[in-house]
């Protein structure tokens, strides 16, 4: 019985493995993914704070950047209206001339004093004294009513204004333009002139996060500035327009599509910073990369499963190798301790003729000294001389055959096949007084296709088997006991089962689980313990069929089924 | 061997029991010419039988027999006749067998393959240790173990064949106790005896040798023969 459960429990293990296998791979997967969506927030958390660093920090930048350039022009401006400079033309030239000489914050200057004259680079454009109605040759309008003029009139502060067209940096500059007061009165404009390009080149020059991206725009919505993978202008025109009503500290979010754009007014003047990245991309930029580290971590992986396995088989086939050979050596030695056993066998066997032949032979002798030989007691003695060799013949026959290990699958009655067996171990069993008795002497033919030799093999051990647990319980019990081995024989569903019965000691609980395992020879059932691992190898690998230990104690029953019809496998 | 010397035979008879036909056969061929009488068994059992039916004054047995064994049946005959004589024979001459051999009281020990001559030479061996053939039990009663036959006042008398078993029982016994067991075994061939059937056929026993045959009544055990009669020296 437990036998049995031991071999379910083997295949629920092995049937286990595989799923531990498969549950470890899934799991692997799930941890991997729950890293990567891990990792996904992390980064967006990431990029989140980067974003309204680098949104800090252009803004910033360009706070500064304005602050030098204004405090450089409001210092000048100080100083014209101070000691009236710009009523003395010529000092005012000069002014400038010193102003623009290496000054490393403005393009140019222009300056307009509505009373007096405009001079644009140090050099005088027009004078409204002269020309009151001056309206510039390529721009076509007067400065008076320019735009940066207007504003800072009107404001009376520092403006900064986007001139589209500049005619002498002949381009798109920023005119950061003070009014020049003197004793609380507007006396006219002074404006450092930068190309446009340059602040934004200072901007562009800061770092930004993947797939990150920066945009500028004034409080019409119209885009000044923006960096590479930005949002197509008009896009950002159409839809920034509105964001004029944000307060001057006032940062906020928008979703925009994929995006997320967080803009923010500049201190100084109307302009909005907006900085944002499209989500998908940076996911994507990311998926890519630990999809890719991912995969290296997985091959990675399955790289150490391969060689652990490799490493674990072979060290498999090394314990395989090393126990197959014990199981050679073993087999050799059951082997001897089986030829022994038939030799002594064999040896009783032959003594009782050979006793007879003498006998027969020194009568035969003597009674010819004595001149008493008839002939008709010749005849006998001769006679049953024959017979004798005729046994000495079979005996050794039998023998012959069965050791000449025989493997071919041969048709042959049973009962012919358990009666040679008996024969080679009949008169050891008579010395001992065993008696046995095949189906109750009951003759029951049963023709089988099998290897017969196997089949006797296996039955030898197990007679010697059930002799030797015999012996033992004569010796425990006294004389007492009933030495008698039973053999029964069924064919039933193309099975052939050999019983081979005894009442001798049995076997315990604990000897019964390991009674057929290869390393029971020490702690055998007094016999050949060892012969059983093998006889159960043979009459499973060789014969299609099992040997088990069908009951335990009185009586013992070993159950050998085997198939009937054998066809040729090999 | 010289047909003379083999004469020597012709006073004893022999049961000879041998698992094996053949080897029996052969004995029988070299020792049956010779002997008195020749019987053979071919297991313990049967050897037991035949020696409860005949006398025997040699038993020939081999130790490895079927059902019950030579040294079996030896002890079995030894308990109702304590001086039979025997010779054990075996293929296997171990220690232990030549031991028990020599403990059970065996005359010779006999190793297979065997010759006749072998046979012949222990059982003539064993003739001289035979028990010296007549007692005087009584003034009047003579008994002769070789032959087992009563003479009263010099005359040969006979028993039934119930009453010879039961005093040669008795004989091979003397001054011992043989319980009704042993009657029991060797008389009524392991039948239940009626108690009051075996002492009237011991009384009977008594009326026919006379009252100087003292064979006292053991009070629920058996019967005792014992010998008052000395002869002058």
């Amino acid at each position: 019985m437990k036998f049995s459960l031991k071999q379910s429990l083997q295949s629920i293990e092995n049937y286990k493995v595989y799923h531990i296998i498969i549950l470890s791979v899934v799991v692997l997967f799930a941890i991997m993914f729950n890293g990567f969506y891990q990792l996904q927030e992390e980064i967006q958390n990431l990029v989140e704070k980067n974003r309204i660093t680098v949104s800090k920090d252009i803004e910033y930048t360009i706070h500064t950047w304005l602050e030098e350039r204004i405090n450089n022009l409001e210092n000048g401006i100080k100083y014209i209206a101070k000691d009236m400079i710009f009523d003395d033309e010529m000092q005012f030239k000069r002014f400038i001339e010193t102003f623009l000489d290496q000054n490393p914050y403005f393009d140019t200057v222009q300056v307009v004093i509505p009373d007096l004259y405009f001079y644009m680079n140090s050099k005088k454009s027009n004078d409204f004294r002269e020309n009151p109605s001056y309206v510039h040759p390529i721009l076509k309008i007067s400065p008076l009513e320019s735009r940066w003029y207007l504003d800072t009139k009107k404001f009376l502060q520092t403006t900064i204004t986007i001139v589209d067209y500049h005619a002498f940096l002949q381009g798109k500059t920023m005119n950061i333009c003070s009014p020049i007061i003197q004793k609380d009165e507007f006396k006219g404009v002074m404006c450092g002139v930068l190309k446009a390009d340059s602040i934004f080149q200072k901007i562009q020059k800061l770092q930004l996060p993947h797939e990150a991206y920066y945009f500028i725009v004034n409080a019409e919505g119209k885009l000044l500035s923006s960096s590479e993978g930005s949002l197509a202008k008009e896009v950002i025109e159409e839809h920034f327009s509105k964001i004029a009503t944000l307060d001057h500290n006032d940062s906020e979010n928008i979703a925009f599509k994929n995006h997320i754009i967080n803009i923010s007014k500049m201190k100084q003047f109307d302009w909005y910073v907006g900085i944002g990245m499209d989500k998908d991309k940076v996911f994507g930029a990311s998926l890519h990369k630990i999809i890719y580290h991912g995969l290296a971590l997985l091959i990675g992986f399955v790289c150490v499963a391969i060689i652990v396995s490799s490493a674990f088989e072979f060290m498999r086939r090394r314990v395989e190798r090393k126990q197959k050979e014990y199981e050679f050596l073993l087999e050799h030695r059951s082997r001897l301790a089986e030829i022994g056993e038939l030799i002594s066998g064999f040896n009783h066997q032959l003594r009782q003729p050979i006793n007879s032949l003498s006998l027969m032979l020194s009568n035969i002798l003597q009674l010819s000294e004595n001149r008493a030989l008839k002939q008709d007691m010749l005849e006998e003695s001769v006679q049953a001389c024959q017979k004798s060799v005729q046994l000495i013949d079979k005996t050794m026959t039998i023998f012959r055959n069965f050791y000449r290990c025989n493997q071919e699958i041969t048709t042959f009655d049973l009962n012919d096949c358990i009666k040679s067996v008996l024969h080679i171990v009949f008169t050891d069993f008579v010395r001992y007084n065993i008696n046995f008795s095949v189906n109750e002497n009951k003759d029951i033919p049963i023709t089988m296709t099998s290897v017969e030799n196997f089949v006797q093999q296996i039955l030898l051990v197990l007679l010697q088997n059930a002799k030797d647990a015999l012996l033992e319980e004569e010796l425990k019990q006294g004389n007492t006991i009933n030495k008698k081995i039973l053999i029964t024989t069924k064919a039933e569903n193309g099975k052939v089962i050999i019983d081979v019965i005894d009442w001798g000691g049995g076997i315990d609980e604990s000897a019964s689980e390991t009674l057929f395992s290869m390393t029971k020879n020490s702690q055998k059932r007094q016999g050949s313990g060892l012969g059983l691992f093998f006889a159960k190898k043979l009459a499973q690998e060789k014969l299609l069929g099992d040997l088990v230990l069908e009951h335990s104690n009185n009586p013992t029953i070993f159950r050998l089924s085997i198939a009937q019809y054998l066809t040729c496998k090999e | 061997m010289h047909l003379n010397t083999l004469k020597l035979l012709s006073t004893i008879s022999v049961l000879v029991v041998e698992d094996d036909a053949m080897t029996l056969m052969a004995i029988k061929q070299g020792l049956k010419p010779y002997c008195e009488a020749f019987y053979e068994a071919k297991d313990g059992y049967e050897g037991l039988e035949l020696f409860k039916q005949h006398r025997v004054d040699i038993i020939l047995t081999d130790i490895h027999l079927p059902e019950m064994n030579g040294f079996e049946m030896i002890t079995e005959i030894l308990s109702l006749k304590p001086d039979q004589l025997f010779i054990v024979m075996t293929s296997y001459d171990t220690d232990k067998n030549i031991l028990s051999s020599i403990q059970e009281g065996a005359c010779s020990f006999l190793r297979k393959p065997l010759e006749v001559k072998d046979i012949q030479t222990s059982l003539l061996l064993c003739c001289g240790k035979i028990k010296s053939t007549t007692k005087q039990i009584t003034p009047e009663v003579m008994i002769d173990y070789r032959k087992e036959s009563i003479y009263k006042n010099n005359e040969l008398i006979f028993l039934s064949q119930k009453s010879h078993k039961i005093f040669w029982l008795l004989c091979y016994n003397i001054e011992k106790l043989v319980s009704y067991d042993m009657f029991e075994d060797y008389v009524y061939s392991g039948e239940s005896i009626n108690k009051g059937a075996l002492h009237t056929a011991i009384l009977r026993i008594k009326q026919q040798l006379g009252k100087d045959l003292v064979i006292d009544n053991i009070q629920n055990q058996g019967y005792m023969l014992k010998i008052t009669y000395r002869p002058d020296k």
